[in-house]
């Protein structure tokens, strides 16, 4: 019975073709085969003697099988012309035309989804807005230089309350819009198109995009605001990211600061980026002014909350290295192309 | 504003680097702008006089001077130099041979061309005192010569410029502000305390409203000006010398030194935050009877003649100090030209006064002028101050003028009202979210001269005249925030529910359609929401319905778009020639004007597809309606209705045989279609331009409509038919597949597929598989024939020639 593999063996190194396989598998496992044979004696032999034969047997018959296998898998191999099929593959593949998104959508889209992520919702208001909720509602002033012919668009037209209209210089109109209807607590981010009355170059233009992120509670401090801040700029830039809060003044919020984050391309060790200070400005912060809640119809001292923008271009820039804001509305395919 | 550093330390009783100070101030007060060191004159340098200029033998532009630098003119240097700006008689600077300009600047003896120079005369910017390069600097003719210039212009010092915040121009644009600022950050002492020599005086009990004979100030309204003060100076004498310290104050803080008048004026001002005007007095008025000024607004067809030179006509809106002849002065901006005072000056009228910000702003911009006056009393200055900045401008005339004060006026008519606030203790940490010892918040407000009452735990706070930019409780934590440090604050997590976002259906579809269409090789752009009179005109739409810029930056940037393709369409031409065939899309907000002015906004999707290339005709129209077929199917789970498109007015820009009104659903989401013939030709685009433009409105309502649920697969083969036929050209492929879905049953044909178009001249030619289908069993080959004979009848009733 031992013999049997090594029969085969020599068998098989005379074997060139799938015909000769068939012939060997025939007589090996064939039913007239040695191996067949032996197998129908079982069916007459002893218990013990079957306890002892019949594993054997299966054994063998195994072997010869998974030989055979490996045998006939090596002759089909063989038996392709590879050489007659060869193909050029460094030929340009058939592209699929797949477009490509404004840098600043994608901006856009990757701010959202860490906020998202984080439980905020996401509001939208108008771009034509009524001076109350772009400038009395956010306690400006009457005579406030923002709201000057030099630093705002205004429209020739009012509406039809004869309210006066500009294009909103800001995200930040939404708030009062957002806070008339909705209850506190809410978290909430505006991203939106705005305006301002600014010859463009390189570093100016008049129309870009803001993000305004807007939480009020029953306990919300300028700690948990330095949280969500580092939260997102750690997730944006994904390294760590340290928040530094400087004095500042605006009308919506009380306190006021300037933030800044800690420069991601040299870590704080002070670099061309962040002119050598290791800290990059990014926007402007501040708790919601009382004034603003009282205009939005809130109890005065009820509620606290932070709000702040920043400036979706500078980010892209800032991202994507990019040295000319005028790109941006260019409409450019070269541009868009890279993105 | 730019601070001298070593007189902000002086005030603060402080010791610190201007680096220090910038590190300091950023963190707690004010951004810092700059440094600027101004260096002390180099040691051997000395004053001179120039005794004689004779033109250089050798060379054009070089002349020989005999100078000297010996207080008896005896002994004489010859010196060569290049500048133009001097005349014999003139004091200048001389670097004497040996002296080290610059690092690597040896004066030596030497000759030049030919010429022997014992020395250099020097700019300002070659001794390191400024940057001027004009010529030689010209000292004052009082100096004595041979006094080393380190003497003159003292030691070194540094300036910090600060970007002083719009609500705090009241105090700190201001040296004293400034100080206060800097011992509150340093926890340093009281300012006013251990007043040094050239620091003034710190005011209270001080009496107000003080009566005057000589002087009557008539103010046409408090708005005008809240508080007015003169004080009459006699036998001053203007042409002393202004004292170095001052005069190096005045330098490092880029102002001129001009007499000892205005220098004293600029000084106060700098130092106390309150603009004052020196008069020539006698030019006002009587000085022995009666100086009569009225603060008024300015009149129509009145002019001045300012102290620039230049001439203004004030109207109105102006404040002007006028006497019965004539005005005087802008209030606040610049005085007269005649009125100012000279060198021959011995009776001074000081003003000092408070004066309406909002007038000075617009008078300001009107006039486009500037002046550091007018930029304080544009911040809304503290009328409490007006006294004084008198306190110590009479201090400083008396002991370097020579002055007496013969009579002083103050009128003030309206008081601010003073503030308190209640702090509770508790509200600090439950606004900042850090905890600040108690005696450290109390600490920091009265380093800040705010007076503080403490009852337990809650904080009376009141708040000093110069800081009206406190309301509430929460600006007096901004001021303990600030100064105790934000850095202090550590991140802190926000407890709250954990509440999964809301996505609403107008943002989550603006998503997927821009997914899609990026999936499609659709590029995105944005471009400006504004066009002009030129494109209304060429795209046939109504000014009327358009919202106008005011204030344009330019003519083709006056209106609010009420269209997303014409802009987009701009950015074609360029594309074109570099990308052979273009598919752009843009989303974005176009604004509609209503007939009773309401504003109407709507976000678009604005969509193009351009070929270089000449194609069959309908080409690039069909497949960019293929395109939108495809994505609506697949949010939507159908196919979009199309009808000629419904000319109403602003559509004109479409064209008229080619383009579609678009439907799911029976709602319009928009059209599709080629531009009108004239403006492809006029905006140079390629004829293979197709267009449309979608509503995320109405998509986005079908898509919080949407509902879809599943249809079980078929179980029974299906039965496979093409019919070939020639189609009268006015018969449409829509009315085709009318009538084939007309005679079969509905529930048998599965689907119904236009494979092939073949058209030439007056004929076209359509192929349709049909496909059928049994939800119950196998349909027999006798059903789908006899369906199949209905359908030829029914086509040949329509004249369509069935090609068998």
């Amino acid at each position: 019975m031992e013999n049997i593999a090594k029969n085969i063996e020599k068998d098989l190194d005379e074997v060139r073709s799938l015909e000769d396989l068939e012939r060997v598998r025939i007589t090996y496992l064939g039913r007239k085969s040695f191996l067949s044979e032996n197998l129908r004696l079982l069916g007459k032999m002893t218990p013990e003697e079957r306890k002892e034969q019949g594993p054997k047997l299966q054994a063998i018959k195994e072997h010869i099988t998974r030989t055979l296998d490996e045998k006939k898998y090596a002759l089909e191999q063989t038996s392709f012309d590879w050489k007659k099929d060869a193909l050029d593959i460094s030929l340009p593949g058939k592209k699929s035309p797949i477009g490509h998104f404004h840098p600043i959508t994608q901006t856009i889209r990757e701010i959202e989804d860490i906020f998202i992520s984080m439980g905020f919702d996401i509001a939208d208001g108008p771009e034509i807005e009524n001076e109350f909720y772009n400038f009395d509602a956010l306690n400006f002033p009457k005579n406030h230089p923002a709201r000057d012919m030099q630093d705002a668009y205004w429209l020739s037209e009012k509406n039809e309350k004869g309210e006066k209209l500009l294009p909103r210089t800001h995200t930040s109109s939404v708030q009062v819009r957002y806070m008339q209807e909705n209850t506190p607590p809410f978290r909430i981010i505006i991203p939106g198109k705005i305006f301002r009355h600014e010859p463009t170059d390189a570093s100016h233009e008049h129309t870009f995009h803001q993000f305004e992120a807007l939480v009020v509670g029953d306990d919300v401090n300028v700690a948990h605001f330095k949280y969500i801040a580092q939260e997102f700029f750690s997730s944006f830039f994904d390294t760590a990211i340290e928040i530094r809060l400087r004095p500042s003044f605006f009308p919506f919020t009380e306190p006021s600061f300037e933030f800044d984050i800690s420069c991601a391309v040299c870590e704080g060790k002070g670099c061309s980026v962040c002119k050598r200070t290791g800290w990059i400005e990014v926007g402007g912060a501040g708790m919601v002014n009382q004034e603003v809640f009282v205009l939005a119809g809130y109890k005065e001292n009820f509620y606290r909350g932070f709000a702040w923008g920043f400036g979706v271009e500078r980010l892209a820039m800032m991202k994507y290295k990019i040295d000319d804001i005028r790109l941006f509305h260019s409409g450019d395919l070269r541009f868009i192309r890279q993105f | 504003m730019k601070y001298c550093v070593s007189w902000l330390n002086e005030l603060a009783h402080t010791h610190l680097s201007a680096e220090e100070m910038a590190e300091l101030f950023t963190r707690h007060s004010f951004e810092v702008d700059g440094i600027e060191k101004i260096k002390s004159a180099p040691s051997g340098v000395v004053v001179g006089k120039i005794l004689d200029i004779s033109l250089h033998p050798n060379a054009d532009k070089l002349q020989c001077t005999k100078v000297t630098i010996d207080p008896q003119e005896k002994e004489i240097l010859t010196i060569v130099c290049g500048a133009k700006n001097i005349t014999v008689g003139d004091i200048v600077p001389v670097a004497t041979v040996g002296t080290k300009l610059e690092e690597d600047c040896l004066i030596t003896k030497s000759t030049i061309r030919g010429e022997l120079s014992e020395g250099m005369l020097c700019a300002e910017d070659e001794l390191g005192l400024g940057k001027d390069h004009s010529g030689i600097l010209q000292l004052d003719k009082e100096i004595p010569i041979g006094t080393s210039l380190v003497e003159v212009f003292g030691q070194g010092d540094e300036v910090i410029e600060l970007d002083i915040l719009a609500s705090r121009g009241r105090d700190a644009l201001s040296h004293i502000g400034i100080a206060r600022e800097l011992s509150a950050i340093t926890g340093g002492e009281n300012l006013g305390e251990n007043r040094g020599e050239n620091t003034p005086p710190s005011l209270s009990g001080e009496k107000e409203n003080k009566e005057s004979e000589k002087i009557h100030i008539n103010i046409e309204s408090k708005k005008l000006s809240k508080r007015y003060m003169g004080v009459l100076l006699k036998s001053v004498n203007n042409t002393a010398q202004t004292p170095d310290w001052m005069m190096r104050r005045l330098r490092a803080c880029g102002v001129h030194s001009i007499n000892i008048a205005t220098d004293i004026t600029n000084y106060v001002m700098l130092e106390t935050g309150q603009p004052l005007h020196a008069f020539d007095a006698k030019k006002i008025g009587d000085v022995s009877q009666k100086i009569s000024l009225q603060i008024r607004k300015g009149r129509k067809g009145e002019r001045l003649s300012l102290l620039d030179g230049k001439e203004v006509e004030v109207n109105e809106n102006d404040i002007v100090i006028a006497n019965d002849q004539e005005v005087l002065a802008l209030a606040g901006v610049m005085g007269g030209k005649t009125s100012g005072t000279s060198k021959e000056t011995s009776s001074v009228f000081l003003e000092s006064a408070w004066f309406d910000p909002i007038s000075i702003r617009k008078t300001r911009m009107r006039h486009k002028i500037i002046t550091e006056s007018s930029y304080r009393f544009e911040r809304d200055i503290d009328p409490e101050g007006v006294s004084l900045a008198v306190a110590r401008a009479i201090e400083l005339f008396k002991k370097y003028a020579g002055a007496h004060i013969e009579e002083e006026k103050d009128l003030y008519l309206e008081k601010e009202k003073s503030v308190a606030v209640i702090l509770p203790y508790y509200e600090i940490q439950s606004l900042l979210g850090v905890s600040i010892p108690l005696e450290k918040v109390v600490s920091i407000l009265k380093l800040l001269s705010f007076k503080v009452r403490q009852d337990g735990e809650i904080l009376s706070v009141y708040v000093p005249s110069f800081r009206k930019d406190i309301r509430t409780f929460q600006y007096i934590i901004e001021e303990v925030g600030r100064l105790y440090g934000y850095d202090h604050i550590q991140p802190q997590a926000l407890i709250t529910p954990l509440r999964a976002s809301r996505e609403n259906s107008s943002h989550k579809i603006v998503r997927l359609m821009g997914n899609a269409l990026t999936g499609c090789g659709f590029d995105e752009i944005m471009t400006y929401s504004f066009y002009g009179d030129e494109t209304v005109k060429l795209f046939g739409l109504e000014k009327e319905s358009h919202f106008t810029l005011l204030n344009p930056l330019s003519p083709d940037q006056k209106y609010f778009r009420s269209k997303i393709l014409p802009n987009m369409l701009k950015a074609v031409p360029a594309n074109i020639k570099r990308f052979e065939n273009i598919n752009i899309f843009e989303i974005g907000k176009v604004y509609e004007r209503e007939d009773d002015g309401s504003v109407k906004e709507y976000q678009r999707l604005g969509i193009i597809s351009s070929q270089a290339k000449k194609e069959k005709k309908g080409e690039t129209l069909l497949r960019l309606k293929g395109t939108i077929e495809s994505i609506l199917f697949s949010l939507f789970g159908q196919y979009p209705d199309v009808s000629p498109i419904e000319f109403e007015k602003g559509l004109e820009y479409f064209h008229r045989s080619q383009s579609m009104d678009v439907s799911l659903d029976g709602v319009l989401i928009g059209f599709v279609g080629t531009l009108h013939p004239s403006i492809t030709k006029k905006m140079k685009l390629p004829e293979q331009t197709a267009v449309a433009s979608l509503d995320r409105d109405a998509l986005a309502f079908l898509f919080e409509r949407e509902s879809r649920y599943y249809t079980p697969l078929e179980r029974f083969p299906s039965v496979f038919r093409d019919i070939s036929m020639k189609v009268p050209y006015e018969i449409t492929a829509k009315e085709v597949e009318d009538a084939i879905r007309e005679i079969i049953d509905k529930e048998h044909l599965q689907s119904l597929e236009l494979f092939d178009v073949f058209e030439k001249e007056e004929e076209k030619n359509f192929a349709y598989h049909l496909e059928f289908n049994s939800r119950q069993r196998t349909l027999t080959g006798k059903e789908i024939d006899d369906s199949m004979e209905r359908v030829f009848e029914k086509l040949d009733s329509l004249g369509i020639e069935i090609r068998k």
